[in-house]
Protein backbone atom coordinates (compact mmCIF):
# COMPACT_ATOMS: atom_id res chain seq x y z
CA UNK A 1 0.00 0.00 0.00
CA UNK A 2 1.41 3.35 -1.26
CA UNK A 3 -1.26 5.74 -1.00
CA UNK A 4 -0.03 9.24 0.03
CA UNK A 5 -2.73 9.72 2.08
CA UNK A 6 -2.68 6.55 4.13
CA UNK A 7 -2.53 6.78 7.91
CA UNK A 8 0.90 7.82 8.65
CA UNK A 9 2.58 5.97 11.56
CA UNK A 10 1.28 6.72 15.31
CA UNK A 11 4.80 8.20 15.99
CA UNK A 12 4.14 10.89 12.81
CA UNK A 13 0.49 11.27 13.21
CA UNK A 14 0.04 14.95 12.86
CA UNK A 15 -1.59 16.84 15.44
CA UNK A 16 -4.62 17.85 13.25
CA UNK A 17 -5.53 14.38 12.64
CA UNK A 18 -8.00 13.79 15.62
CA UNK A 19 -8.38 10.53 16.67
CA UNK A 20 -11.33 9.06 18.21
CA UNK A 21 -9.37 7.54 20.95
CA UNK A 22 -5.90 8.26 21.16
CA UNK A 23 -4.66 11.18 22.99
CA UNK A 24 -1.89 12.84 24.21
CA UNK A 25 0.81 11.67 26.64
CA UNK A 26 -0.70 13.32 30.28
CA UNK A 27 0.96 13.46 33.92
CA UNK A 28 -1.70 11.35 35.14
CA UNK A 29 -2.77 7.85 34.71
CA UNK A 30 -2.85 6.91 30.83
CA UNK A 31 -6.42 7.39 29.38
CA UNK A 32 -6.82 3.31 28.51
CA UNK A 33 -5.64 2.52 31.70
CA UNK A 34 -8.66 4.69 33.71
CA UNK A 35 -11.19 3.25 31.40
CA UNK A 36 -9.63 -0.46 32.62
CA UNK A 37 -9.73 0.11 35.90
CA UNK A 38 -12.81 2.14 36.58
CA UNK A 39 -14.55 -0.09 34.25
CA UNK A 40 -13.71 -3.16 36.38
CA UNK A 41 -14.38 -1.21 39.84
CA UNK A 42 -17.88 -0.70 38.20
CA UNK A 43 -18.53 -4.19 37.38
CA UNK A 44 -17.64 -5.54 40.79
CA UNK A 45 -19.46 -2.71 42.61
CA UNK A 46 -22.39 -3.68 39.97
CA UNK A 47 -21.68 -7.64 41.06
CA UNK A 48 -21.38 -7.14 44.74
CA UNK A 49 -24.51 -5.30 44.99
CA UNK A 50 -26.39 -7.71 43.38
CA UNK A 51 -24.72 -10.56 45.69
CA UNK A 52 -25.72 -9.02 48.56
CA UNK A 53 -29.40 -8.61 47.60
CA UNK A 54 -29.72 -12.22 46.10
CA UNK A 55 -33.14 -13.68 47.11
CA UNK A 56 -33.01 -16.15 50.15
CA UNK A 57 -32.31 -19.60 49.79
CA UNK A 58 -30.50 -19.12 46.43
CA UNK A 59 -27.44 -21.37 46.12
CA UNK A 60 -24.10 -21.70 44.03
CA UNK A 61 -25.45 -25.15 42.92
CA UNK A 62 -28.31 -24.76 42.71
CA UNK A 63 -30.23 -26.17 39.68
CA UNK A 64 -31.04 -24.19 36.68
CA UNK A 65 -34.66 -24.62 36.76
CA UNK A 66 -35.16 -23.30 40.15
CA UNK A 67 -32.77 -20.45 38.97
CA UNK A 68 -34.64 -19.69 36.34
CA UNK A 69 -38.00 -19.14 38.41
CA UNK A 70 -35.38 -16.95 40.57
CA UNK A 71 -37.10 -13.42 40.75
CA UNK A 72 -33.45 -11.28 41.76
CA UNK A 73 -33.14 -7.69 41.65
CA UNK A 74 -30.35 -5.54 42.10
CA UNK A 75 -31.11 -2.85 45.08
CA UNK A 76 -30.35 -0.65 42.28
CA UNK A 77 -32.77 -1.27 39.57
CA UNK A 78 -34.79 1.75 37.98
CA UNK A 79 -32.19 3.49 39.62
CA UNK A 80 -30.58 3.73 36.45
CA UNK A 81 -32.63 4.50 33.08
CA UNK A 82 -33.22 6.95 30.06
CA UNK A 83 -36.14 8.89 28.98
CA UNK A 84 -38.86 6.59 27.41
CA UNK A 85 -41.13 6.10 23.93
CA UNK A 86 -43.38 9.43 23.35
CA UNK A 87 -45.40 10.16 20.10
CA UNK A 88 -46.93 14.12 20.32
CA UNK A 89 -45.13 15.09 23.50
CA UNK A 90 -41.71 15.04 24.62
CA UNK A 91 -42.76 15.04 28.35
CA UNK A 92 -44.41 11.65 28.01
CA UNK A 93 -40.91 10.36 27.92
CA UNK A 94 -40.46 11.49 31.35
CA UNK A 95 -43.43 10.20 32.62
CA UNK A 96 -45.46 6.86 33.04
CA UNK A 97 -49.16 6.37 32.98
CA UNK A 98 -51.15 3.61 33.98
CA UNK A 99 -53.77 1.84 32.85
CA UNK A 100 -55.88 3.41 35.04
CA UNK A 101 -54.39 7.27 33.80
CA UNK A 102 -52.58 7.49 37.11
CA UNK A 103 -49.21 9.74 35.85
CA UNK A 104 -46.02 9.50 37.79
CA UNK A 105 -42.87 11.36 36.86
CA UNK A 106 -40.08 9.21 35.88
CA UNK A 107 -36.64 11.18 37.49
CA UNK A 108 -35.21 8.37 39.59
CA UNK A 109 -33.41 6.48 36.42
CA UNK A 110 -32.14 10.08 35.49
CA UNK A 111 -31.37 11.30 38.58
CA UNK A 112 -29.33 8.13 39.10
CA UNK A 113 -27.80 8.58 36.03
CA UNK A 114 -26.56 11.55 36.44
CA UNK A 115 -25.17 10.98 39.89
CA UNK A 116 -23.61 7.91 38.84
CA UNK A 117 -21.95 9.61 35.72
CA UNK A 118 -20.61 12.45 37.67
CA UNK A 119 -18.90 10.06 40.39
CA UNK A 120 -17.71 8.30 37.74
CA UNK A 121 -16.27 11.01 35.58
CA UNK A 122 -14.90 12.87 38.26
CA UNK A 123 -13.20 9.91 39.53
CA UNK A 124 -11.81 9.13 35.80
CA UNK A 125 -10.51 12.74 35.73
CA UNK A 126 -8.78 12.77 39.06
CA UNK A 127 -7.05 9.74 37.79
CA UNK A 128 -5.85 11.37 34.69
CA UNK A 129 -4.81 14.12 36.88
CA UNK A 130 -6.95 16.27 34.72
CA UNK A 131 -9.43 19.51 36.21
CA UNK A 132 -11.98 18.10 38.21
CA UNK A 133 -13.70 20.97 39.10
CA UNK A 134 -13.69 22.20 35.83
CA UNK A 135 -15.48 18.43 34.76
CA UNK A 136 -18.15 19.46 37.42
CA UNK A 137 -18.93 22.22 35.99
CA UNK A 138 -19.33 21.65 32.44
CA UNK A 139 -20.72 17.96 32.89
CA UNK A 140 -24.45 18.87 33.92
CA UNK A 141 -24.50 20.86 30.65
CA UNK A 142 -23.50 17.71 28.57
CA UNK A 143 -25.70 15.17 30.38
CA UNK A 144 -28.61 17.39 29.48
CA UNK A 145 -27.41 17.71 25.86
CA UNK A 146 -27.12 13.72 26.12
CA UNK A 147 -30.52 13.20 27.64
CA UNK A 148 -31.88 15.37 24.63
CA UNK A 149 -30.22 13.31 22.24
CA UNK A 150 -32.34 10.17 24.16
CA UNK A 151 -35.57 12.39 23.96
CA UNK A 152 -35.17 12.43 20.32
CA UNK A 153 -34.45 8.95 19.95
CA UNK A 154 -37.36 7.87 22.32
CA UNK A 155 -39.81 9.14 19.20
CA UNK A 156 -41.94 6.57 18.76
CA UNK A 157 -41.07 6.71 14.58
CA UNK A 158 -37.92 7.19 15.34
CA UNK A 159 -37.52 4.64 18.08
CA UNK A 160 -39.23 1.73 15.97
CA UNK A 161 -37.14 2.42 12.61
CA UNK A 162 -34.47 1.97 14.53
CA UNK A 163 -32.70 5.30 14.09
CA UNK A 164 -30.48 5.14 17.53
CA UNK A 165 -29.55 7.57 19.42
CA UNK A 166 -26.29 8.00 18.31
CA UNK A 167 -27.16 9.76 15.72
CA UNK A 168 -28.98 12.56 17.40
CA UNK A 169 -26.05 12.76 19.95
CA UNK A 170 -23.80 13.30 17.05
CA UNK A 171 -26.23 15.70 15.45
CA UNK A 172 -27.28 17.91 18.68
CA UNK A 173 -23.25 18.05 19.09
CA UNK A 174 -22.66 19.14 15.39
CA UNK A 175 -25.41 21.23 15.70
CA UNK A 176 -23.45 23.34 18.61
CA UNK A 177 -20.46 23.43 16.88
CA UNK A 178 -20.54 24.44 13.75
CA UNK A 179 -23.01 27.27 14.51
CA UNK A 180 -22.55 29.19 17.94
CA UNK A 181 -18.93 26.94 18.48
CA UNK A 182 -18.92 24.79 21.52
CA UNK A 183 -18.57 26.67 24.64
CA UNK A 184 -14.75 26.68 26.37
CA UNK A 185 -15.98 26.21 29.80
CA UNK A 186 -18.26 22.81 28.37
CA UNK A 187 -14.91 21.64 27.32
CA UNK A 188 -14.12 20.92 30.65
CA UNK A 189 -15.90 17.31 30.06
CA UNK A 190 -15.74 16.84 26.61
CA UNK A 191 -13.92 13.63 26.23
CA UNK A 192 -15.51 11.55 24.21
CA UNK A 193 -12.57 8.62 24.29
CA UNK A 194 -12.38 8.32 27.71
CA UNK A 195 -16.46 7.48 27.45
CA UNK A 196 -16.17 5.04 24.48
CA UNK A 197 -13.56 3.09 26.12
CA UNK A 198 -14.77 3.18 29.65
CA UNK A 199 -18.45 1.64 28.51
CA UNK A 200 -16.36 -0.76 25.99
CA UNK A 201 -15.06 -2.16 29.24
CA UNK A 202 -18.64 -2.40 30.51
CA UNK A 203 -19.70 -3.79 27.31
CA UNK A 204 -17.37 -6.42 28.16
CA UNK A 205 -19.61 -8.13 31.26
CA UNK A 206 -22.17 -8.91 28.37
CA UNK A 207 -20.28 -10.59 25.33
CA UNK A 208 -20.72 -13.31 27.88
CA UNK A 209 -19.03 -16.38 25.60
CA UNK A 210 -21.79 -19.23 26.86
CA UNK A 211 -23.74 -17.86 24.92
CA UNK A 212 -22.27 -18.60 21.78
CA UNK A 213 -23.17 -22.24 21.61
CA UNK A 214 -27.17 -20.76 21.60
CA UNK A 215 -27.59 -22.73 18.60
CA UNK A 216 -25.06 -25.07 18.36
CA UNK A 217 -22.70 -25.44 15.33
CA UNK A 218 -24.98 -23.99 12.76
CA UNK A 219 -25.54 -20.93 14.34
CA UNK A 220 -21.61 -20.59 15.18
CA UNK A 221 -21.13 -21.20 11.49
CA UNK A 222 -23.46 -18.49 10.17
CA UNK A 223 -21.77 -15.76 12.91
CA UNK A 224 -18.75 -16.84 13.23
CA UNK A 225 -17.64 -18.46 9.88
CA UNK A 226 -19.39 -16.12 7.48
CA UNK A 227 -18.86 -12.72 9.58
CA UNK A 228 -15.10 -12.75 9.29
CA UNK A 229 -14.78 -13.75 5.83
CA UNK A 230 -17.04 -10.63 5.18
CA UNK A 231 -14.85 -8.34 7.57
CA UNK A 232 -11.53 -9.37 6.12
CA UNK A 233 -13.19 -9.47 2.36
CA UNK A 234 -14.45 -6.38 2.56
CA UNK A 235 -11.27 -5.03 4.10
CA UNK A 236 -8.88 -5.91 1.50
CA UNK A 237 -11.11 -4.25 -1.10
CA UNK A 238 -11.43 -1.08 0.03
CA UNK A 239 -7.54 -1.20 0.32
CA UNK A 240 -6.92 -3.12 -3.01
CA UNK A 241 -9.89 -2.10 -5.37
CA UNK A 242 -10.93 1.18 -3.89
CA UNK A 243 -7.72 2.37 -2.63
CA UNK A 244 -9.66 3.73 0.19
CA UNK A 245 -6.83 6.50 1.51
CA UNK A 246 -7.66 5.75 5.36
CA UNK A 247 -7.00 2.13 6.61
CA UNK A 248 -9.17 2.80 9.95
CA UNK A 249 -12.16 4.04 8.49
CA UNK A 250 -11.72 0.61 6.02
CA UNK A 251 -11.93 -1.32 8.94
CA UNK A 252 -14.58 0.37 11.27
CA UNK A 253 -17.16 0.50 8.24
CA UNK A 254 -16.05 -3.12 7.23
CA UNK A 255 -16.76 -4.16 11.30
CA UNK A 256 -20.10 -2.25 11.49
CA UNK A 257 -21.19 -3.80 8.38
CA UNK A 258 -19.99 -7.38 9.27
CA UNK A 259 -20.53 -7.69 12.83
CA UNK A 260 -22.83 -5.84 14.41
CA UNK A 261 -23.65 -2.45 13.54
CA UNK A 262 -23.31 0.44 15.77
CA UNK A 263 -21.67 -1.16 19.19
CA UNK A 264 -18.92 -3.08 16.99
CA UNK A 265 -18.01 0.28 15.06
CA UNK A 266 -17.49 1.80 18.17
CA UNK A 267 -15.58 -1.27 19.47
CA UNK A 268 -13.19 -0.93 16.35
CA UNK A 269 -12.78 2.85 16.05
CA UNK A 270 -10.83 2.49 19.65
CA UNK A 271 -9.25 -0.77 18.31
CA UNK A 272 -7.40 1.19 15.36
CA UNK A 273 -7.45 4.48 16.91
CA UNK A 274 -9.79 5.76 14.11
CA UNK A 275 -11.10 9.49 13.31
CA UNK A 276 -14.14 10.59 15.41
CA UNK A 277 -15.56 11.74 12.03
CA UNK A 278 -14.54 8.06 10.68
CA UNK A 279 -17.37 6.69 13.30
CA UNK A 280 -19.57 9.29 12.61
CA UNK A 281 -19.55 8.54 9.37
CA UNK A 282 -19.80 4.80 9.40
CA UNK A 283 -22.57 4.65 12.49
CA UNK A 284 -24.12 7.11 10.08
CA UNK A 285 -24.40 4.70 7.15
CA UNK A 286 -25.21 1.67 9.14
CA UNK A 287 -28.30 2.93 10.43
CA UNK A 288 -29.49 4.64 6.94
CA UNK A 289 -28.97 0.37 5.43
CA UNK A 290 -29.98 -1.24 8.69
CA UNK A 291 -33.96 1.02 8.09
CA UNK A 292 -33.49 -0.22 4.37
CA UNK A 293 -32.61 -3.96 5.11
CA UNK A 294 -35.24 -3.96 7.95
CA UNK A 295 -38.00 -3.49 5.88
CA UNK A 296 -36.94 -5.02 2.35
CA UNK A 297 -35.44 -8.33 4.06
CA UNK A 298 -39.17 -9.85 5.69
CA UNK A 299 -40.35 -9.12 2.28
CA UNK A 300 -37.37 -10.73 0.47
CA UNK A 301 -37.83 -13.79 2.53
CA UNK A 302 -41.32 -14.67 2.23
CA UNK A 303 -40.79 -13.74 -1.77
CA UNK A 304 -38.25 -16.57 -2.02
CA UNK A 305 -40.57 -18.74 0.09
CA UNK A 306 -37.83 -19.65 2.50
CA UNK A 307 -38.22 -22.08 5.43
CA UNK A 308 -38.36 -19.18 8.10
CA UNK A 309 -35.23 -20.54 10.34
CA UNK A 310 -33.38 -20.16 7.28
CA UNK A 311 -35.00 -16.41 6.31
CA UNK A 312 -34.64 -15.78 9.98
CA UNK A 313 -30.66 -17.24 9.75
CA UNK A 314 -30.40 -15.00 7.11
CA UNK A 315 -31.86 -12.02 8.81
CA UNK A 316 -29.89 -12.43 11.77
CA UNK A 317 -26.68 -12.30 10.11
CA UNK A 318 -27.12 -9.76 7.78
CA UNK A 319 -28.64 -7.03 9.15
CA UNK A 320 -26.04 -4.53 11.09
CA UNK A 321 -28.51 -3.50 14.06
CA UNK A 322 -29.94 -6.34 17.18
CA UNK A 323 -32.83 -4.36 17.39
CA UNK A 324 -33.52 -4.08 13.61
CA UNK A 325 -32.90 -7.80 13.86
CA UNK A 326 -35.90 -8.66 16.17
CA UNK A 327 -38.20 -6.60 14.18
CA UNK A 328 -37.45 -7.85 10.85
CA UNK A 329 -37.53 -11.49 12.42
CA UNK A 330 -40.96 -10.75 13.77
CA UNK A 331 -42.65 -10.61 10.25
CA UNK A 332 -41.23 -14.16 10.17
CA UNK A 333 -42.94 -15.84 12.78
CA UNK A 334 -41.50 -17.37 16.25
CA UNK A 335 -39.24 -19.71 14.92
CA UNK A 336 -37.73 -17.65 12.29
CA UNK A 337 -37.81 -14.55 14.93
CA UNK A 338 -35.94 -16.82 17.83
CA UNK A 339 -33.42 -17.98 15.00
CA UNK A 340 -32.64 -14.32 13.63
CA UNK A 341 -32.42 -13.08 17.33
CA UNK A 342 -30.01 -15.63 18.42
CA UNK A 343 -27.73 -16.11 14.88
CA UNK A 344 -27.22 -11.94 15.80
CA UNK A 345 -26.70 -12.94 19.41
CA UNK A 346 -23.97 -15.19 19.09
CA UNK A 347 -22.49 -12.29 16.47
CA UNK A 348 -22.85 -9.84 19.05
CA UNK A 349 -20.12 -12.01 20.78
CA UNK A 350 -17.46 -11.90 18.18
CA UNK A 351 -17.23 -8.02 19.00
CA UNK A 352 -14.83 -8.85 21.46
CA UNK A 353 -12.51 -11.28 19.57
CA UNK A 354 -12.73 -8.21 16.68
CA UNK A 355 -11.60 -5.71 18.87
CA UNK A 356 -8.62 -7.91 20.12
CA UNK A 357 -7.67 -9.02 16.89
CA UNK A 358 -7.85 -5.36 14.65
CA UNK A 359 -5.88 -4.11 18.13
CA UNK A 360 -2.99 -6.51 17.63
CA UNK A 361 -3.24 -5.96 13.52
CA UNK A 362 -3.02 -2.72 14.20
CA UNK A 363 -0.36 -2.41 16.61
CA UNK A 364 1.64 -4.95 14.93
CA UNK A 365 1.42 -4.05 11.07
CA UNK A 366 -0.16 -1.29 10.21
CA UNK A 367 1.42 1.71 13.00
CA UNK A 368 4.36 0.21 11.81
CA UNK A 369 3.87 1.53 8.51
CA UNK A 370 4.69 -1.48 6.44
CA UNK A 371 2.84 -4.59 6.89
CA UNK A 372 5.14 -6.47 4.91
CA UNK A 373 8.24 -5.45 6.16
CA UNK A 374 7.57 -5.03 9.82
CA UNK A 375 10.35 -5.63 12.46
CA UNK A 376 8.48 -4.52 15.65
CA UNK A 377 9.41 -5.46 19.12
CA UNK A 378 6.96 -6.84 21.79
CA UNK A 379 7.83 -3.83 23.90
CA UNK A 380 6.69 -1.30 21.40
CA UNK A 381 3.41 -3.42 20.50
CA UNK A 382 2.89 -3.51 24.49
CA UNK A 383 3.88 0.34 23.98
CA UNK A 384 0.77 0.99 21.31
CA UNK A 385 -1.55 -1.85 22.13
CA UNK A 386 -4.96 -0.06 23.43
CA UNK A 387 -5.05 -1.09 26.96
CA UNK A 388 -8.64 -0.78 27.51
CA UNK A 389 -9.16 -3.68 25.53
CA UNK A 390 -7.24 -5.93 28.05
CA UNK A 391 -9.96 -4.08 30.85
CA UNK A 392 -13.12 -5.14 27.86
CA UNK A 393 -11.81 -8.78 27.87
CA UNK A 394 -11.01 -9.02 31.27
CA UNK A 395 -14.64 -7.94 31.97
CA UNK A 396 -15.82 -10.53 29.47
CA UNK A 397 -13.67 -13.53 30.92
CA UNK A 398 -14.66 -12.82 34.43
CA UNK A 399 -18.90 -12.47 33.51
CA UNK A 400 -18.03 -15.86 31.18
CA UNK A 401 -16.13 -17.69 33.84
CA UNK A 402 -19.22 -16.68 35.95
CA UNK A 403 -21.87 -17.45 33.89
CA UNK A 404 -20.90 -20.79 32.56
CA UNK A 405 -19.79 -22.11 36.40
CA UNK A 406 -23.33 -22.46 37.25
CA UNK A 407 -27.15 -21.46 36.95
CA UNK A 408 -26.63 -19.34 39.99
CA UNK A 409 -23.96 -17.54 38.39
CA UNK A 410 -26.16 -17.05 35.07
CA UNK A 411 -29.14 -14.89 37.01
CA UNK A 412 -26.31 -12.98 39.06
CA UNK A 413 -24.99 -11.67 36.23
CA UNK A 414 -28.41 -11.07 34.70
CA UNK A 415 -29.18 -9.37 37.66
CA UNK A 416 -26.00 -6.96 37.40
CA UNK A 417 -26.13 -5.76 34.11
CA UNK A 418 -29.49 -5.09 33.83
CA UNK A 419 -29.64 -2.74 36.71
CA UNK A 420 -26.18 -1.60 36.12
CA UNK A 421 -23.38 -1.62 33.39
CA UNK A 422 -26.37 -2.06 30.50
CA UNK A 423 -27.87 1.60 31.61
CA UNK A 424 -24.85 2.62 32.05
CA UNK A 425 -23.03 1.68 29.00
CA UNK A 426 -25.61 3.39 27.14
CA UNK A 427 -25.47 6.60 28.82
CA UNK A 428 -21.76 6.91 28.33
CA UNK A 429 -21.64 5.89 24.73
CA UNK A 430 -24.43 8.30 24.37
CA UNK A 431 -21.86 11.06 25.93
CA UNK A 432 -18.96 9.93 23.79
CA UNK A 433 -21.28 10.45 20.44
CA UNK A 434 -22.37 14.16 21.51
CA UNK A 435 -18.65 15.10 22.72
CA UNK A 436 -17.81 13.45 18.87
CA UNK A 437 -20.51 16.06 17.62
CA UNK A 438 -19.15 18.67 19.89
CA UNK A 439 -15.71 18.30 18.22
CA UNK A 440 -16.07 17.97 14.79
CA UNK A 441 -16.69 20.34 11.48
CA UNK A 442 -18.89 19.54 9.10
CA UNK A 443 -16.23 20.46 6.88
CA UNK A 444 -14.39 17.40 8.11
CA UNK A 445 -16.23 15.26 7.28
CA UNK A 446 -17.35 16.60 3.36
CA UNK A 447 -13.88 15.19 1.72
CA UNK A 448 -15.41 11.30 2.88
CA UNK A 449 -19.18 12.56 1.71
CA UNK A 450 -17.47 13.62 -1.52
CA UNK A 451 -15.78 10.68 -2.73
CA UNK A 452 -18.25 8.08 -1.86
CA UNK A 453 -15.95 5.37 -1.68
CA UNK A 454 -17.05 4.62 2.10
CA UNK A 455 -20.48 4.50 0.70
CA UNK A 456 -19.37 2.12 -2.37
CA UNK A 457 -17.41 -0.25 0.60
CA UNK A 458 -20.41 -0.63 2.50
CA UNK A 459 -22.58 -1.35 -0.47
CA UNK A 460 -20.18 -4.20 -2.09
CA UNK A 461 -19.33 -5.66 1.71
CA UNK A 462 -22.88 -5.70 2.62
CA UNK A 463 -23.92 -7.42 -0.83
CA UNK A 464 -21.63 -10.34 -0.46
CA UNK A 465 -22.55 -10.44 3.12
CA UNK A 466 -25.60 -10.80 1.95
CA UNK A 467 -24.65 -13.67 -0.50
CA UNK A 468 -22.67 -15.50 1.81
CA UNK A 469 -25.05 -15.82 4.84
CA UNK A 470 -27.91 -16.99 2.55
CA UNK A 471 -25.56 -19.58 1.69
CA UNK A 472 -24.77 -20.61 5.04
CA UNK A 473 -28.18 -20.14 6.34
CA UNK A 474 -29.70 -22.26 3.95
CA UNK A 475 -26.69 -25.06 4.07
CA UNK A 476 -26.97 -25.45 8.23
CA UNK A 477 -30.96 -24.03 8.29
CA UNK A 478 -32.25 -25.91 5.23
CA UNK A 479 -30.45 -29.02 4.01
CA UNK A 480 -28.70 -30.06 8.00
CA UNK A 481 -31.68 -28.76 9.81
CA UNK A 482 -32.50 -32.60 10.69
CA UNK A 483 -29.41 -33.52 11.01
CA UNK A 484 -29.13 -30.87 13.80
CA UNK A 485 -32.78 -31.45 15.08
CA UNK A 486 -33.18 -27.72 14.92
CA UNK A 487 -36.71 -27.80 14.45
CA UNK A 488 -37.60 -29.46 17.30
CA UNK A 489 -34.93 -27.48 19.75
CA UNK A 490 -36.86 -24.18 18.42
CA UNK A 491 -40.17 -25.40 19.20
CA UNK A 492 -39.17 -26.97 22.30
CA UNK A 493 -38.70 -23.67 23.75
CA UNK B 1 -13.01 51.36 9.00
CA UNK B 2 -13.05 51.00 12.61
CA UNK B 3 -16.99 50.41 13.06
CA UNK B 4 -16.22 47.48 10.24
CA UNK B 5 -13.98 46.15 12.00
CA UNK B 6 -15.95 46.59 15.40
CA UNK B 7 -19.54 45.53 13.70
CA UNK B 8 -17.86 42.66 12.30
CA UNK B 9 -17.67 40.35 15.28
CA UNK B 10 -21.12 41.40 16.39
CA UNK B 11 -22.52 40.41 13.01
CA UNK B 12 -20.97 37.09 13.09
CA UNK B 13 -22.63 36.50 16.56
CA UNK B 14 -25.67 37.12 15.38
CA UNK B 15 -25.43 34.85 12.13
CA UNK B 16 -24.23 32.03 14.27
CA UNK B 17 -26.88 32.16 17.06
CA UNK B 18 -28.98 32.68 14.36
CA UNK B 19 -28.04 29.78 12.59
CA UNK B 20 -28.30 27.72 15.85
CA UNK B 21 -32.03 29.16 16.45
CA UNK B 22 -33.42 27.92 12.49
CA UNK B 23 -31.28 24.75 13.51
CA UNK B 24 -32.91 24.09 16.86
CA UNK B 25 -36.53 25.45 14.97
CA UNK B 26 -36.17 22.99 12.24
CA UNK B 27 -35.37 19.90 14.67
CA UNK B 28 -38.42 20.97 16.30
CA UNK B 29 -40.67 21.35 14.05
CA UNK B 30 -39.88 17.64 12.56
CA UNK B 31 -39.89 16.31 16.22
CA UNK B 32 -42.98 17.61 16.76
CA UNK B 33 -44.90 18.17 13.92
CA UNK B 34 -43.58 16.12 10.88
CA UNK B 35 -43.15 13.22 12.90
CA UNK B 36 -45.97 12.36 15.09
CA UNK B 37 -47.98 13.20 11.64
CA UNK B 38 -45.53 9.97 10.22
CA UNK B 39 -46.48 7.92 13.17
CA UNK B 40 -50.17 8.28 12.60
CA UNK B 41 -49.81 7.06 9.24
CA UNK B 42 -51.93 3.54 8.77
CA UNK B 43 -48.44 1.24 7.49
CA UNK B 44 -46.42 3.73 10.29
CA UNK B 45 -49.30 3.13 12.81
CA UNK B 46 -49.61 -0.60 12.12
CA UNK B 47 -45.74 -1.37 12.77
CA UNK B 48 -45.46 0.94 15.84
CA UNK B 49 -48.68 -0.91 17.69
CA UNK B 50 -47.23 -4.66 16.69
CA UNK B 51 -43.57 -3.57 18.03
CA UNK B 52 -45.22 -2.51 21.18
CA UNK B 53 -47.17 -5.32 21.18
CA UNK B 54 -44.52 -7.24 21.00
CA UNK B 55 -42.49 -5.33 23.63
CA UNK B 56 -39.45 -5.56 20.83
CA UNK B 57 -37.17 -3.08 21.51
CA UNK B 58 -36.37 -1.88 18.07
CA UNK B 59 -33.50 0.73 19.38
CA UNK B 60 -31.18 -2.21 20.58
CA UNK B 61 -27.52 -1.79 19.98
CA UNK B 62 -26.75 -5.00 21.69
CA UNK B 63 -28.65 -8.60 22.64
CA UNK B 64 -28.90 -7.58 26.47
CA UNK B 65 -31.30 -4.24 25.59
CA UNK B 66 -33.73 -6.84 24.54
CA UNK B 67 -36.80 -8.19 26.35
CA UNK B 68 -35.94 -12.05 25.25
CA UNK B 69 -34.88 -14.38 27.50
CA UNK B 70 -31.89 -16.09 25.32
CA UNK B 71 -31.31 -19.98 24.58
CA UNK B 72 -28.60 -21.40 26.49
CA UNK B 73 -26.06 -23.91 25.13
CA UNK B 74 -26.64 -26.45 27.42
CA UNK B 75 -30.30 -26.82 26.02
CA UNK B 76 -29.03 -27.29 22.40
CA UNK B 77 -29.27 -30.60 21.65
CA UNK B 78 -26.58 -32.45 19.63
CA UNK B 79 -27.21 -35.04 17.53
Amino acid sequence: MSEPNENPPASSSPASASPATSSPRKPGLHEDWTAAYLGLLILVVSLSLALVSRPEGTKWNMPAAEAKSVEWKSPVKGWLGKPGTWTDNPVDSLRKTSEQGDVTWQWKPLVGAFGSLLVIGALAYAFRADSVPKFLIAFPALFLLATLSYVMAGQSVVKNYNLEYALWALLVGLVIANTVGTPKWLDGAVSGELYIKLGLVLLGAEVLFGRLLALGLPGVCVAWVVTPIVLISTYVFGQKVLKIPSRSLNMVISADMSVCGVSAAIATAAACKAKKEELSLAVGLSLSFTVMMMVVMPRVVQAMGLDPMVGGAWIGGTIDSTGAVTAAGEALGPQGSETAVTVKMIQNILIGVTAFCVAVYWTRFVESGDAANSTVGVSEIWRRFPKFVLGFLAASAVCSAIFAASAFGEVWIGASTDAVTKSLRGWLFCLAFVCIGLDTNFRQLLPYLKSGKPMVLYVCGQSLNILLTLGMSYLMFGVLKDYFALNEYIVAR
Amino acid sequence: MNTLLLASPNRNAFRRWASLFGCVALIATVWLTVLPRIARMPAVADHIQQMEQERIEVDAMFYTELEWDPPSGAAWRWR
